[in-house]
């Protein structure tokens, strides 16, 4: 009965693997992405970054730049409209201030991490803009700079913001301090719940600060024309946001900013807010050409958002059979240098893949001198759930309990409560554990050679729903295209055309989807929290109900019958009894003229009804003991994906977030000196995984459709990031008997603490 | 009765308590606003904690039954609803 | 990047005169130095480049005198030219690790030396197999031993105006073994958080070491030819106490530096593990050769 369209019929185009509609022109390097685009007379921008982590800006000279032949226009951010409080909604899913966005795109008054951006150069070529951006003098008054978390939360910490105090839900404390929000969930009594529990263990865990690492770095061009019309080609995530954002920073309607979303290289949450673009559009306005700006790969890492660095401690109290009667968890996650939600997220991830009767968590916010953390798929999820799965694994050696079978007693279903309070819907964690301990993979003997082992992990993301449009119009063939405001990222023009495809009866083939410019289609909110195939993909079926709805006037009229005696059945147009023969969509594009004109469905949705997704994920590892380097010798994702659409895109997901996970468990990390600033900003010394570091990942996909969705869809491009930290941290514990408990596990941390113990330990490894 | 699970950090006006039970008039006519102005009442000081300009504080969203209701204070709840106040989730 | 004047001589007198210009920099494969200017890391207003002149691009091998090897031979051409993975496996090894195939294909051992990376995947074999550098100048030309070419990070023994020709190799005895190692954290497109190559000489018992030699790069200012970890081999039967001594011995011997690579702690006990390892290496190669 699962496996169904909502007419009861089994999938006809859903489920297949056709090939991708942007495929060609992606494999051969025909697709346009963000710093291909250039125009006759264009100018280059070039920006000017702060050295420091933390500087007073006491003043700048550009006149000496501006007497270069060849550069038409310098701003600061003295040239940005007076910054103000107007809070609206982030990537993050909680809110920010533009007075704080104003800030982060053109510093005033202080640079406050190192990379801010402080001036900003227009040139006839990118080396003259280069030399212009240095000979911009600006004097700093050198501040003490705080990075570390914990550091940035003591009394006598550095403090980033003068006016800002701990906010506790709707209440702000008074004294000045770098904790900018405190969150906090609680359910019963929670020391009643440790005291019985028979087994309670209580760990702290580090994670370092990490980056999307995405390949494509930003960039942005813009134009401001003399009317004041303006055009912005990017590659962004949400060019509605874009414009919102810009928009809302030069205080401009929306209706004067078309956004011009160009092929995205990669994004991960990263690529939502704006950095370049309004320097792009400033630039124009005062040279009247258009500007482009290009980062490099150092600008990346020191200027765009990476993801927190956390401190965590994790409490977990069970009884003899497994069952937790509680659950603490306290957790501070480094927002950078502006007011962020990240412990927020966090707090809500946490223990949600669990019940319980009793917890308490308590998050920290903490404004530290590092650039302003951004959302990086499924954020904040992997950092919490990471301290739970170690606790999870110790406690299931402890019992000397399968660590499948203790994740299964306590796996939350449907009517559950989450940790911060509503109530599941049809979720799929326990089918997904079940799966794992049906795989190959997990009941094959776990590799038994020295230094080896196998360990397991759960992870958890919400997805989200958000606002889309999309319109179908039938072509006088047939045929049909799809446009919707999704930039594609993960192979979305090729499930929006599927799942069009289904409702109207159609070959994948037969239609062509888009993405349009912000003047092309109705909002649509962000590519990310993995609502695109969700969300855009209802308002794409919306809209072919919208299109069924009108082809159904026009076979009436064709058969001179009643509409309500019509119905479609997901092939054709029928008649129970009239005995004409059925109708297609297909055949019907020829008699679309003479029966009225031409037809477009549209609709826009902001639907309830998401799905959230969880994942268990198998390791075996080899740990070399002498060096500290780890083998994957074996990797398998499993997951609760809905219904995946285009399988083969799901399974990359899948891939995809298992190998970011990978390398933020093993090696990732941005290396700080004593004064705060980043000795690694490019991939040579900030290691990714290469093709060479990872085995061929495994997938299992387990399809509990979501009950919201009319094709079940859920969300699945977050959830597989999260497993991979707790899953290759237990089978490390378990190959040789140390628990690092602090990421990234980087040879030389590994090998550190391998001595510490003593090979003789490792030769006999006691987890 | 409908159910309003108190946030833990609000708990302080509650004295503890972490879910308090509000009548609900009629069928479909009690809204959110309605239901936090009766918490105000009996708890003076809820209001102005969870609002900020005649709308819930930014970062709050209103869950009903397990899904986020975007009309906010202007929701209507049901006499059994389970009524939460948390932040709203977007995603990378 | 900046514009920049592009010269492609095709006589080495005439490289050599370009060269010692002001701002003028030699280019072989350009995988370190478009780089570095790119990054504004250096700035160069001429580049010479050397891959037309025929006396860098020899690569040639004669039993008695050993392997000639110009230094704008690109990394690539190693692989191909028969003798040199089987009578110095260590230099094929290192010239391998360089990057990728592409960047093999422009990558040459003279501007891995000419660099002056202590961490440069080469110069190690280079040291442990005795090579000699050949430098031309304005003056005419001289040599330099691999071990004393580099002076220290980014400096060589190169004055201004004066290019690196050919590096010369002479035949390894008759009964040895050679082998490099490097580690990185990860499995390609990495650079050597510390390296280490071994050159063996066995006596005629083919068990007792006659001679040794190990070099260490990427833990110390320039790749060090770790005298007394040879020493701790020689004469021994390379059992554990001489492995152990050896070890030791480059891990004394190193003077690492905290970096985004590896902390100096890690560098001085990797430089123990991979001697070990190396001269492990250089065992079976000699095994292997019968
Ligand atoms: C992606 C990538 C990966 C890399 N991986 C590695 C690696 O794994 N290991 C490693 O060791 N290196 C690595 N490198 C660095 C580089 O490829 C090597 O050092 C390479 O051997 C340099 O050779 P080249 O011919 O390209 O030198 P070039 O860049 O042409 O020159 C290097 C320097 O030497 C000078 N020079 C060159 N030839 C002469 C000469 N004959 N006389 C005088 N001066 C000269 C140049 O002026 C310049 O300063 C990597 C580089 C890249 C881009």
């Amino acid at each position: 009965m699962e496996k169904q369209t909502p007419g009861g019929r089994p999938y006809k185009v859903i489920g297949t693997r056709p090939i991708r509609h942007d495929g060609e022109d992606k494999v051969t390097g025909r697709a346009q992405s963000g710093a291909d685009i250039s125009f006759r007379d264009q100018l280059y921008g070039k920006v000017l970054r702060s050295p420091h982590p933390h500087a007073r800006i006491v003043s700048i000279d550009a006149s000496k730049a501006l007497a270069m032949p060849g550069v038409e226009a310098v701003i600061t951010g003295a040239e940005l409209p007076q910054p103000h409080d107007r809070m609206f909604l982030s990537g993050e899913g909680g809110v920010e201030n533009f007075r704080y966005v104003n800030d982060r795109v053109l510093a005033s008054g202080k640079a406050l991490f190192e990379g801010h951006p402080i001036a900003a150069v227009a040139a006839k070529d990118i080396w003259t803009a280069e030399e212009a951006v240095k000979a911009i003098e600006v004097t700093y008054e050198v501040l003490p700079a705080v990075t570390d978390v914990l550091k940035a939360m003591q009394p006598d910490a550095p403090l980033l913001h003068e006016e800002i105090t701990t906010e506790t839900l709707g209440e702000k404390k008074k004294e000045s301090t770098n904790v900018c929000r405190h969150t906090q969930h609680k359910r019963g009594d929670v020391d009643q719940g440790f005291s019985a529990a028979d087994v309670v263990i209580e760990r702290e865990f580090t994670t370092s600060t990490v980056h999307q690492g995405y390949i494509e770095p930003h960039n942005a061009t813009a134009l401001y024309r003399s009317d004041g019309q303006i055009t912005i080609w990017t590659s962004t995530q949400a060019p509605f946001w874009v414009r919102r954002d810009v928009a809302e920073l030069l205080e401009l309607p929306l209706s004067t900013i078309k956004v011009v979303p160009l092929e995205i290289g990669g994004g991960f949450g990263g690529k939502i807010a704006v950095y370049l673009e309004p320097l792009a559009v400033l630039l124009s306005k005062k040279t009247g050409k258009p500007v482009k700006l290009v980062m490099n790969r150092q600008e990346v890492f020191l200027a765009t958002g990476p993801a927190s660095s956390t401190a965590t401690r994790i409490k977990i109290g069970v009884k003899k059979d497994g069952t937790i009667t509680a659950a603490a968890a306290h957790l501070v996650y480094e927002a950078g240098a502006f007011p962020s939600n990240w412990a927020v997220m966090g707090s809500m991830c946490v223990l949600a893949p669990y019940k319980m009767e009793t917890l308490l968590i308590d998050a920290f916010d903490v404004l530290t001198n590092t650039p302003k953390v951004m959302a990086y798929r499924a954020p904040s999820s992997p950092q919490a759930i990471f301290g739970v799965e170690s606790v999870l694994d110790e406690i299931a050696l402890e019992l000397g309990m399968d660590p499948l079978e203790l994740r299964m007693k306590n796996a939350v279903e449907e009517g559950d409560r989450r940790a911060d309070g509503p109530k599941f819907p049809r979720i799929g964690l326990k089918e997904t554990i079940q799966a794992a301990m049906d795989s190959e993979h997990y009941k094959s003997p776990a590799p038994s050679g020295p230094n080896q082992s196998r360990a397991v992990a759960v992870g958890f993301w919400f997805n989200a729903g958000l606002q889309s449009s999309a319109t179908v119009g039938i072509n006088m063939d047939g045929t049909a295209s799809v446009v919707t405001g999704s930039v594609d990222i993960g192979g979305s023009r090729a499930s929006m055309a599927m799942m069009a495809a289904e409702a109207l009866g159609l070959k994948a083939e037969e239609v062509r989807p888009s993405v349009a410019d912000t003047d092309a289609i109705g909002h649509t909110d962000v590519t990310g929290g993995s609502r695109t195939t969700f969300a855009t993909g209802m308002a794409v079926y919306e809209a072919c109900q919208d299109v069924l709805g009108q082809l159904k006037k026009r076979v009436a009229t064709l058969w001179e019958l009643p509409e309500e005696e019509i119905e479609f059945d997901g092939s054709a147009f029928q008649h129970a009894d009239n005995g004409k023969d059925p109708m297609t969509v297909k055949e019907l594009g020829a008699k679309l003229t003479a029966t009225g004109g031409p037809v477009m469905g549209h609709s826009s949705v902001a639907p309830t009804g998401v799905g959230a997704s969880f994942g268990v994920h198998i390791a075996d590892v080899e740990v070399d003991p002498e060096t500290g380097k780890v083998t994957v010798l074996r990797y398998t994702v499993v997951q609760d994906v809905g219904q995946a659409i285009h399988p083969s895109y799901v399974e990359g997901q899948m891939q995809g977030g298992a190998v970011q996970g990978i390398g933020w468990a093993l090696n990732e990390e941005y290396v700080r000196n004593d004064e705060g600033k980043m000795m690694n900003p490019s991939f040579l010394d900030y290691r990714v995984p290469t093709m060479l570091d990872v085995p061929s990942i495994e997938t299992i996909l387990v399809e509990v459709p979501n009950p919201g969705h009319p094709y079940g869809v859920r969300g699945v491009g977050e959830t597989p990031i999260v497993p991979p930290l707790g899953t290759l941290h237990n089978a490390i514990a378990r190959a040789v008997g140390v628990r690092m408990r602090s990421l990234p596990m980087s040879p030389p941390k590994l090998s550190a603490a391998l001595q510490a113990k003593g090979l003789e330990a490792i030769a006999a490894p006691t987890p | 009765m409908a159910v309003v699970h108190v946030p833990s950090l609000l708990q302080d006006l509650t004295g503890g308590v972490e879910t308090v039970e509000v009548q609900v008039s009629g069928e479909g006519r009690t809204s959110v606003r309605q239901v936090v102005e009766e918490l105000d009442r009996r708890f003076p000081g809820f209001a102005a904690r969870l609002l900020w300009e005649d709308d819930l504080m930014p970062g709050i969203a209103v869950f009903i039954d397990g899904e986020q209701n975007r009309l906010g204070l202007r929701a209507k709840i049901a006499g059994d609803s389970q009524i939460f106040f948390i932040p709203p989730v977007v995603g990378g | 990047m900046k514009p920049l004047e592009y010269h492609a001589p095709g006589a080495l007198d005439d490289a050599v005169r370009l060269s010692a210009e002001a701002g003028a920099s030699p280019l072989a494969g350009g995988t370190d130095l478009i780089v570095q200017h790119r990054m504004g890391r250096v700035e160069v207003a001429h580049m010479v480049d050397l891959k037309k002149i025929p006396e860098l691009n020899v690569l040639e091998f004669d039993k008695k005198s050993g392997l000639r090897l110009g230094a704008a031979v690109p990394c690539a051409a190693l692989a191909e030219c028969e003798p040199i993975g089987r009578l110095y496996p260590s230099l094929l090894e290192g010239a391998e690790l360089i990057g990728s195939t592409q960047i093999q294909s422009r990558a040459s051992v003279g501007g891995n030396l000419c660099n002056g990376s202590p961490a440069a995947d080469t110069i190690c074999a280079l040291i442990v197999l005795d090579a000699v550098c050949v430098i031309q100048g304005a003056n005419g030309s001289r040599e330099v031993a691999a071990k004393d070419f580099m002076t220290g990070p980014g400096e060589t023994a190169l004055n201004k105006g004066e290019l690196l020709v050919e590096i010369r190799v002479p035949p390894p005895a008759p009964l040895s073994g050679n082998g490099y190692l490097r580690f990185i954290p990860r499995n390609e497109m990495d650079i050597a958080v510390v390296c280490v190559a071994a050159h063996l000489v066995f006596d005629k018992d083919r068990e007792t070491c006659l001679d040794a030699k190990i070099a260490v790069g990427a833990a110390a200012p320039t790749p060090l030819l770790v005298e007394q970890a040879g020493r701790a081999l020689i004469g021994s039967k390379l059992d554990e106490p001489a492995l152990k001594a050896a070890a030791q011995a480059a891990s004394k011997a190193v003077r690492p530096i905290d970096d985004a690579r590896g902390t100096a702690e890690y560098r001085r006990h990797m430089a123990g593990v991979l001697t070990r390892r190396a001269v492990g290496m250089a065992v079976n190669r000699f095994k292997e050769s019968g």
